[in-house]
């Protein structure tokens, strides 16, 4: 008996452990989506205020996101803003193009 | 007695079936007798080859049915063959499907919770490509040279990612001004490097640079930026240090209290300042004071110059508070130049926008020390030292924010992308070289040679239109005021050294520029 619940135990766990995520199947977690949402709106927010610090910022329809992708390395660099305000208005322009 | 009883039913019953029989066949024979014989219908004749008839055609119709059961077998077994061949294609892509899940799987699980594929894939790179960059078409006219100049620029800007922590990013820049004042340059080309990952405060930027000495050279140098065609006198052909550098810096910000406020550091060793009379450029024979930077890309590693800088900024504003952005700047870079010649410079500035408004300011100053000559080989302007100092302040007020409501849709669309900006700027030091003066207007200067003067003063007045936010139409009326004073330096020829006169007092000057420029 107590074999069986070992057994038991061992393929359950194993069961639980190999069940493939959300993330792992391509699909985002309900507190994934929530993330984004959040980074979305402060990425809003700070989008232009950031940007026309230096210059007008400019419409997120411009560039792909692959663009965004580097010009936003390029500008986090310029102008050495933080890593989340970064990513946030990162989130922000690939999104709202 | 029982016996004998048997026996006669047997024989009386064979008496009975005898008989029976014997009847039925005469019956028989009446039926199909003579009587009847020769009076068969004709229509008993037809029957018979219809009959064969109806024979043939149903031995016909039977080769017609075995032939058509033989193309059904046929496709029957065709039909087999198309579902056996399904039923395996079925089995393959359901082998197929296993084998994708399965290095799914391994590539999601064991290969490490921080996703071993992506992890190579920034290690080794994406190596997108993009080309972003700006063009300017303009024109000057300035009063004292009484003649005006078309200009030309434009600036490509190359940006290679090549992996999620490393980042290439160049300029090539082309000029083209009346008078052959044309040039091609490559102004940057440098990595910006996350060497401790993304999220780390800590970048570094490794090549061909803009200086980051105060806000201008890095942020506001291109033309759609610059909301005035022209730079501050700061960092106009006097400026007050290199433009560029090659070296390294290191840099990072971090938010230290509520969204938007940020303090960040900018630190740098690079090539150091140098002049228009280093060894390379030879712009003039000999050092002296007043001249101009090395006027190419500030780069010339023959003068064994180095230079270090530093950079601090602070956001104090926090986002939410709605009361803009605020900057607060302080910046040093100093080194060498010519070997062991001391440069130093330092200055403050600051950088406002809020709504409509937006403004920015900075006060700059440099100090040269000169090479000590003594006897024959002292010249004039060789030795002592050389200052500098500059500042500017600049107010712009995008027409948005002023209220018009009867203007009417179509004027009040327009009306909202104009700008009205001042700028005033000044430049104060010992002395200039006449060599350096120029008349031409280049795309981002105006051509008055009162620029150049050792006290310039210039009230600049725009006004900008803004067909998108990187592309606008700038005007520009620049009073120049440079007051009295100061030293002029000239190398007359093939003379090895200058002379020197006084420039005593000063004429304004008044220039007026136009500039379409688009950013992509």
């Amino acid at each position: 008996m107590r074999l069986k619940s070992f057994f038991a135990v061992i393929f359950i766990s194993l069961a639980l452990t190999g069940a493939p995520t959300n993330a792992q199947s391509g699909e985002a977690t309900p507190e994934q989506r929530q993330h984004h949402l959040e980074l979305y709106r402060k990425g809003a927010k700070l989008w232009p205020i950031y940007c026309n610090h230096c210059h007008n910022a400019r419409d997120p329809a411009e560039f792909a996101p692959y663009q965004w992708d580097q010009i936003l390395m390029h500008m986090r660099t310029m102008d050495n803003m933080p890593a989340e305000d970064a990513d946030a208005i990162l989130e922000f322009v690939k999104t709202a193009r | 007695m029982r016996r004998a009883k048997h026996f006669v039913a047997c024989w009386m019953l064979a008496i009975v079936v005898v008989l029976a029989t014997s009847r039925n066949g005469r019956a028989e024979e009446s039926s199909s007798g003579p009587a009847n014989a020769g009076k068969d219908p004709p229509a008993a004749k037809l029957k018979a080859s219809d009959y064969r008839a109806l024979l043939d055609e149903l031995a016909a119709e039977r080769k017609h049915i075995d032939a058509l059961e033989k193309k059904v077998m046929e496709l029957e077994t065709s039909n087999l063959q198309l579902q056996q061949s399904q039923t395996a294609l079925q089995s393959d892509t359901s082998q197929t499907h296993k084998q994708v899940a399965n290095i799914q799987k391994t590539l999601d699980t064991q290969l490490g919770p921080l996703g071993f594929g992506d992890r190579i894939n920034s290690f080794f790179g994406q190596h997108t490509f993009s080309i972003v960059g700006n063009a300017a078409a303009g024109f000057a006219y300035a009063r004292i040279p009484a003649k005006s100049d078309a200009t030309f620029e434009l600036n490509i800007n190359p940006i290679i990612r090549l992996s999620d922590w490393i980042n290439f990013y160049g300029s090539v820049h082309a000029e083209v001004a009346t008078g052959g004042a044309t040039s091609v340059e490559p102004l940057l080309a440098n990595f910006e490097i996350f060497p401790f990952g993304w999220e780390a405060p800590f970048e570094l930027i490794a090549g061909l640079f803009d200086e980051p000495f105060g806000d201008f050279w890095e942020t506001q140098y291109h033309n759609w930026v610059n909301p005035f065609i022209t730079p501050p006198l700061p960092y106009n052909n006097e400026a007050i240090g290199p433009s560029s550098g090659l070296g390294l810096q290191a840099r990072g910000g971090i938010q230290f209290g509520q969204p938007g406020q940020d303090a960040d550091y900018t630190v740098w060793i690079d090539s150091g300042p140098n002049f228009e009379s280093a060894p390379g450029v030879n712009a003039i024979p000999a050092p002296v004071v007043g001249e101009v930077f090395n006027t190419l890309t500030g780069i010339n590693l023959a003068t064994n110059g180095k230079g270090f800088g530093g950079r601090f900024r602070i956001y104090p504003l926090p986002v939410d508070a709605d009361l803009g952005r605020l900057e607060l700047m302080a910046t040093t870079y100093d080194g060498h130049w010519l070997d062991s010649n001391w440069y130093y410079s330092w200055g403050a500035g600051y950088v406002y926008r809020v709504g409509p408004f937006r403004s920015r300011g900075e006060w700059v100053q440099s100090y040269r020390s000169m090479p000590s000559l003594s006897g024959a080989a002292a010249y004039p302007g060789c030795c002592g030292h050389d200052n500098r100092q500059g500042w500017f302040i600049q107010l712009g007020y995008a027409l948005y924010g002023i209220p018009h409501p009867d203007l009417g849709d179509f004027l009040e669309r327009r009306f909202d992308k104009g700008e009205l900006l001042i700028r005033y700027s000044g430049m104060n030091q010992r002395a200039i070289v006449a060599n350096d003066i120029s008349a031409i207007a280049t795309p981002d200067f105006n051509g008055s040679p009162a620029v150049y003067q050792p006290h310039a003063r210039e009230v600049a007045f725009g006004f900008d239109y803004w067909f998108a936010p990187s592309i606008v139409w700038k005007t520009e009326v620049d009073l120049e005021l440079p007051r009295a004073g100061g030293q002029l330096y000239t190398f007359g020829g093939a003379a090895a050294v200058p002379t020197l006169s006084s420039i005593g007092s000063t004429e304004n000057d008044v220039a007026v520029m136009t500039q379409m420029v688009v950013g992509f």
